[in-house]
């Protein structure tokens, strides 16, 4: 007998004991199962009433693996207000797939605190104009110069900070045994192209030539990013390439923001995914350019029009539930149709922002440590 | 609710249940403390602001976050009371390094690296009283953590917003 047998079972005494409609103990029991759920695995029974809704509909959200489907669940749960209806402001202030991942945490009586094995300290780097801040992780066990991960977060050139991908560069620093300085680069619409773009290549190069100053190697950097800033660690590891900057040892590139196309394969299965859909995708673009121009700009437009020859090898991750795959697929071929060393994994049944939720999706555990072998590979002296 | 332990069970002997390394959530002493040490944390930092930030708004944040925190540290210490709990007097040392860190600037630059602590500081702070809102134990303490959440959320959107 299977836990969701067990739970039919009592849905069902608690109709004969009450005498009321099916939907309400069932309901009621889905609510209730939550705080004592042992494992994120398991599924409710809410889980099976929206798979079969959401598979009736062909909504691509059908697919999600159950540990997946409990983040989402939980981020619908905060409430967040669809972003193409409001200002930047107000959409930097969305709870956000990370703050569904701690609930989750909550719910199973777990600690959502920052990872202590890992310090985090702010300091300021170069930035395209003036100084900018940087967050520095280190390991707290750290001892001699470590290898550097330039790290960027994502959230679309326009919403998120270094503090709403915390969990991603604490755990790249306590896996990979790394200093990760996570650049807080500038934001549009306040901020337009191209400055993120030059943030992220003056902040790099801040690092090649003071990583002794923090704690790290000079001679071991690595550059990586989720999403938008999946996209800054190409144009970082292209920048390296074209300005003679020491180039880095690997690329972790995440769901990036790769290409302009937004009628893709993989935005037309994915138009309405959450937590990232084909409206949002739209909005950040409209706030990040400063015309249509923009678009075609290599920088933005890397499968279509970017140079990839000689970049560094590049670890490269993808999703399926993701307006993104398509794109990201398409620069894992691009790069290795230029030659590049390309260690592509794509991972189905998980969505966007996946990456950093090692602790409750089983899924972002294995791409975690994936990432953490080739980048310890590449970093190691 | 009887079918929970019986879940539990099921999870054991099937086997589907993952061990996951993550820490269980703070029990009441820890909650307590680490609650202290992010009120001193925000309380000392907030005090250099008030001195060395350039930004009005920061200056004004600062200032809301000695009132506030003062408060909160009195309704902490009046709800940990039954506890026999310490109030704490150092900071842990992650917040003392971030807090020698924020004294090595000036500024212009000063006011970059307070609100990017304050922005990773007060999400932390949400994180450690949910949790506590959520799976605490003391009833006190819970309607402590209530009581604050939305005056913490508050502060974090302010601060996010600048």
């Amino acid at each position: 007998m299977t836990a969701h047998h067990t739970l039919r079972l009592a849905a069902l005494t608690g109709l004969l004991l009450s005498g009321t409609a099916l939907v309400s103990p069932l309901l009621a029991q889905a609510t209730q199962q939550t705080p004592a759920q042992q494992s994120n695995a398991q599924p409710t029974v809410m889980d099976h009433v929206r798979a079969t809704a959401q598979s009736a509909t062909g909504s691509p959200m059908a697919d999600l693996d159950m540990d997946m489907r409990h983040v989402i669940t939980a981020l619908n749960g905060l409430d967040p207000k669809p972003i193409p209806k409001l200002t930047a402001a107000e959409a930097r202030q969305q709870p956000s797939a990370a703050d569904a991942a701690q609930q989750v945490l909550r719910e199973q009586g777990k600690s959502s605190l920052p990872d202590p094995a890992v310090m985090a300290k702010n300091i300021l780097v170069d930035g395209g104009k003036g100084k900018i801040v940087a967050t520095v992780y280190t390991p707290a066990s750290a001892s001699g110069p470590l290898p550097v991960i330039v790290y960027f977060h994502g959230g679309g050139f326009v919403i998120a900070n270094n503090a709403t991908y915390d969990a991603s560069a604490r755990m790249l620093s306590k896996n990979v045994n790394a200093i990760v300085v996570a650049v807080e680069y500038s934001k549009a619409p306040e901020h337009k192209f191209p400055a993120a773009h030059n943030d992220a290549v003056a902040a790099y190069s801040w690092v090649t030539k003071n990583a002794a100053s923090i704690g790290g190697d000079p001679a071991r950097i690595a550059v990586a990013g989720e999403s938008a800033g999946g996209n800054l660690a190409i144009n970082v590891g292209i920048a390296a390439r074209d300005n003679k900057l020491a180039a880095p040892k690997a690329l972790l590139v995440v769901y990036p923001m790769a290409g302009t196309n937004l009628d893709t394969d993989s935005y037309k299965a994915n138009a309405s995914a959450k937590p990232l859909d084909k409206p949002m995708m739209q909005w950040f673009y409209n706030n990040l350019v400063n015309s249509q121009a923009d678009m075609q700009d290599p920088r933005l437009d890397i499968v279509g029009k970017a140079d990839l020859k000689g970049l560094p090898p590049t670890t490269l991750i993808t999703d399926s539930i993701d307006p993104l795959q398509s794109e990201g697929l398409a620069l894992a071929e691009k790069m290795k149709a230029a030659g590049v060393q390309v260690d592509a994994r794509n991972y189905d049944g998980v969505t966007h922002e996946f990456f950093g939720m090692g602790l409750i999706v089983a899924k972002a555990k294995d791409a975690e440590a994936f990432a953490t072998r080739n980048l310890g590979t590449a970093l190691a002296k | 609710m009887r079918t929970i332990p019986a879940l539990a069970v099921l999870a054991l002997l099937s086997g589907t249940a993952p061990v996951l390394a993550q820490t269980p959530a703070a029990n009441d002493a820890e909650f307590v403390a680490k609650a202290m040490t992010g009120n001193v944390f925000e309380v000392e930092e907030a005090k250099l602001a008030v001195q060395r930030a350039t930004d009005p708004r920061l200056k004004t944040f600062a200032q809301h976050m000695i009132t506030d925190h003062a408060d909160a540290l009195k309704k902490l210490n009046d709800a940990a009371s039954t506890m026999n709990v310490t109030p704490a007097t150092a900071l842990d040392k992650p917040h003392q390094a971030m807090l020698d860190n924020l004294k090595t600037f000036n500024g212009a630059d000063f006011d970059k690296i307070y609100k990017t602590d304050q922005v990773a500081s007060h999400a932390e702070t949400v994180a450690l009283l949910s949790d506590y809102d959520q799976t605490g134990k003391n009833s006190a303490l819970k309607s402590w953590a209530k009581q604050s959440l939305p005056v913490v959320k508050g502060h974090r959107n302010n601060i996010n917003a600048m």
